[in-house]
């Protein structure tokens, strides 16, 4: 069994889902292999770190607050808690198809840009690409010193 | 449900990833099409950010803040590791660490940190499978945003930075972790203003990985030539020598062993040679 497949193995067995079968696997995997050792031993102790945090406790007053709540029939009135902030969105709603409008009346009556001045334009700039994954490899070179 | 609770767990243990955000540096690049591709940089003082050879050795990178972008002073290459070091006027980072000088251990939890499109983000892993060069194959596969980025351990330690992919044992593909112990004292030695060219040792060397699985010869430095009457002649050495450690700290390039002779005296390196290790101590 390959080291990945123990990972995903220990990860089943700490949640108690691994069948006797699997179990079997992984203590015959970790018997040889002691950095999948140390992961099952690391995992063990973090689950039971966390396993001994007490319970969130609810309020004592949460059942009054929901029933307050629904008997003045405002729990979904608004889907923001803000309503100034309601207010400006529904402006929004409003104001931004119009700019959009006028941009793209601007694009369609304005003459073209150059792709110079494209590429260097804060709107072209403002593009984030992630640098792609590649293989790792080192050189070997000769130093003196 | 166990995914979960280890990112619950590691948010309880971890300082200064929390505390309120890890030391990790957004940097950018214009490329050809005029878009910014980006990177991540690990800030290692408050003025140098060490990120990848290759994404700082073409175009002029800059560093993103929310000040907005900084363009470095100058960059300082290490091409044999595919780093760089980019150096910024002032003390522009709030946030950085000191890499540590001992790799991470079999099955350790690491977390990466690097910058996505639309934020931080953190992963964890564990420390997989150890390469005869050094370096580290995490447990998992890479994703956006990740090159570049900061790998800590569950203390909040810097242990290294991603550099690319490997291909595990599988066959799968993984992040590839080169531990902050191959370039930490040369990052170090900057900071600190050593001049690399410094007081000459005497030796031509080259790094050293063991090859298949047969080859019972350690991973270390190479000496290909002693110079006559240099400190590396009079401390024993001798051409064909296998440096493995220096100053306790364990050597698979020669800029670790020149950077560690360099600042300190009296450094003793073990060195293999004819299937035996031997100490010897550099004055």
């Amino acid at each position: 069994m390959k080291c990945s497949e123990a990972l995903e193995l220990i990860s089943l067995t700490i949640d108690g889902e691994a069948d006797s079968k699997q179990e079997r696997m992984l203590r015959f995997h970790i018997n040889g292999c002691a950095s999948c050792r140390r992961a099952l031993e690391m995992s063990r102790t973090i689950s039971t770190a966390v396993a001994s945090l007490p319970d969130p406790q609810p309020s004592a007053d949460l059942e009054n607050l929901v029933r307050a709540r629904l008997e003045f029939q405002d729990y979904d009135t608004s889907p923001l808690e803000n309503p100034r902030r309601f207010l400006l969105l529904r402006r929004a709603a409003v104001v931004l198809p119009f700019a959009a409008t006028l941009v793209i009346a601007a694009r369609v009556f304005m003459p073209s840009v150059s792709p110079d001045t494209a590429a260097a334009s804060e709107v072209v700039e403002e593009q984030y690409i992630p640098l792609p994954a590649s293989a790792y490899t080192r050189p070997v070179t000769l130093t003196t010193f | 449900m166990f995914l979960l609770f280890l990112v619950l767990a590691g948010r309880l243990t971890m300082g200064p990833i929390t505390d309120p955000m890890p030391a990790v540096v957004s940097l950018g690049r214009l490329d050809s099409s005029g878009l910014v591709e980006v990177c991540n940089g690990t800030p290692v003082s408050e003025s140098h950010v060490v990120t990848l050879f290759g994404f700082a050795s073409s175009s002029s990178p800059f560093a993103i803040t929310p000040e907005g972008r900084l363009i470095p002073d100058s960059t300082i290459f290490f091409r044999d590791l595919g780093l760089a070091m980019m150096v910024f006027e002032g003390t522009p980072f709030r946030r950085w660490n000191d890499p540590q000088l001992e790799p991470p251990l079999a099955g350790e939890t690491i977390f990466v940190a690097g910058y996505r499109s639309d934020g931080i983000t953190l992963i964890q892993a564990h420390a997989m499978e150890f390469r005869n060069d050094g370096t580290v194959v995490l447990s998992v596969p890479p994703a956006p945003g990740l090159m570049g980025a900061a790998a800590y351990n569950g203390s909040g330690k810097l242990v290294g930075i991603i550099t690319g992919t490997l291909s595990d044992s599988s066959g799968n593909t993984r992040l590839a972790l080169l531990p902050s112990q191959l370039w930490g004292v040369w990052s170090g030695n900057l900071v600190a203003g050593v001049n690399p060219s410094g007081t000459p040792f005497g030796v031509s060397a080259i790094a050293y990985a063991m090859g298949d699985i047969d080859d019972e010869t350690p991973s270390g430095v190479l000496i290909i030539d002693v110079c006559q009457n240099s400190r590396a002649q009079a401390c024993g050495l001798v051409r064909g020598d296998l440096v493995l450690t220096a100053g306790g700290i364990r050597i698979y390039h020669p800029e670790t062993l020149r950077g560690i002779i360099q600042t300190e005296e009296n450094i003793e390196i073990s060195v293999y040679r004819d299937g035996t290790t031997l100490s010897l101590l550099v004055r």
